[in-house]
């Protein structure tokens, strides 16, 4: 059951693969820019998804952020999340 | 134009194209010579035929298509359009090249229903004036596709429709107005999802793509065409 009082936060959670994880997507496209004479040093490849969590306070709906990127957007055993604050409209 | 026996047809691989066989064996059944020619050189292409086959270039990462089109070979393929040394074919991933090289309009993402699609489908013929199609005595052909990112985009709705070649009977994927095949305005560019390579022998199911394969021939050693 929602309450009146729960208001909405906003976070943005940004997963990427841990350093030394290969990389292949990232691989090959450092691979083409590269041959496309572009002096780039590493590519990267991640991904981020929005989240939008009811809860009391701020703290409260980052905790439930921290634990969903936690336990299910992301294998901790291969991948590192960050989350970030979206701000409200 | 060439004697008929001696037609000349070069397919390009790319790391992860894995339709390259399946075309040589068709190109070789309709009466062409046929070479592979490996991605990673820019050297003149002097074929009367060039086929960018299906399979997964680059293993399709970033976007389908979107890297492959960075190969060395594909700007002797942008002279060899230019030049309109011959005729240029992409089928599937070979398309969704050609649309990301901007040598065909629009481009191709994800169906609408998110799934690999891999069934016989019927198109229908739009457009007879271009050499692909203008010798093909049937309006509607049966032939297989297998995509997962076959959906036809145009931004602004802004497509020639005489450029639409063939479209959907019943439009498995979502794209836009049915198209399931386009050529470029010079007429000799023809991309497609479908698999005419796939459907040129009785044992595969159907021999519906030797139509345009033989379409082409006859184009090509300049015999008279049958709908013009």
């Amino acid at each position: 059951m929602i309450k009146e009082k729960h208001k909405t936060f906003g976070f943005e959670v940004k997963v990427k693969l841990r350093e030394g994880i290969l990389d292949p997507q990232g691989a090959t496209t450092f691979k083409v820019l590269r041959r496309l004479n572009y002096n780039v040093e590493s590519v990267r490849f991640g991904k981020s998804i929005e989240l939008e969590i009811k809860e009391d306070s701020y703290e409260a709906a980052k905790d439930k952020a921290r634990e969903i990127a936690y336990k299910i957007l992301t294998n901790p055993v291969l991948e590192d999340f960050e989350i970030i604050d979206l701000i409200r409209k | 134009m060439k004697n008929g026996n001696l037609l000349t047809a070069g397919i390009i691989v790319f790391p992860g194209s894995n339709c390259d066989r399946d075309a040589y064996f068709a190109l070789t059944i309709n009466g062409f010579n046929v070479k592979y020619i490996w991605h990673d050189f820019n050297q003149l292409l002097d074929f009367d035929l060039v086929f960018i086959p299906g399979g997964f270039s680059y293993g399709d990462y970033l976007r389908v298509g979107a890297l492959a089109r960075f190969s060395p070979v594909m700007s002797s393929v942008e002279k060899y359009i230019l030049n309109k040394r011959g005729l240029v074919l992409g089928v599937c991933n070979g398309f969704q090249i050609l649309t990301e090289a901007g040598v065909l309009p629009g481009v191709l993402t994800v169906n609408t229903s998110h799934r690999f699609i891999c069934k016989d489908v019927e198109v229908e013929i739009i457009n007879f004036d271009t050499p692909f199609i203008n010798n093909v005595q049937k309006k509607i052909l049966t032939l297989p596709i297998a995509h997962k990112e076959g959906r036809y985009i145009v931004i602004d709705n802004k497509l020639d429709p005489t450029n639409i070649v063939l479209k959907y009977k019943e439009n498995p994927n979502g794209s836009f107005d049915d198209v399931a095949g386009i050529v470029n305005e010079g007429y000799n560019v023809f991309g497609l999802m479908p698999h005419p390579e796939r459907a040129c022998h009785s044992v595969l199911g159907s021999e519906d793509g030797n139509y345009i394969f033989q379409s082409i021939r006859r184009y090509l050693t300049g015999a008279e065409s049958i709908n013009n």
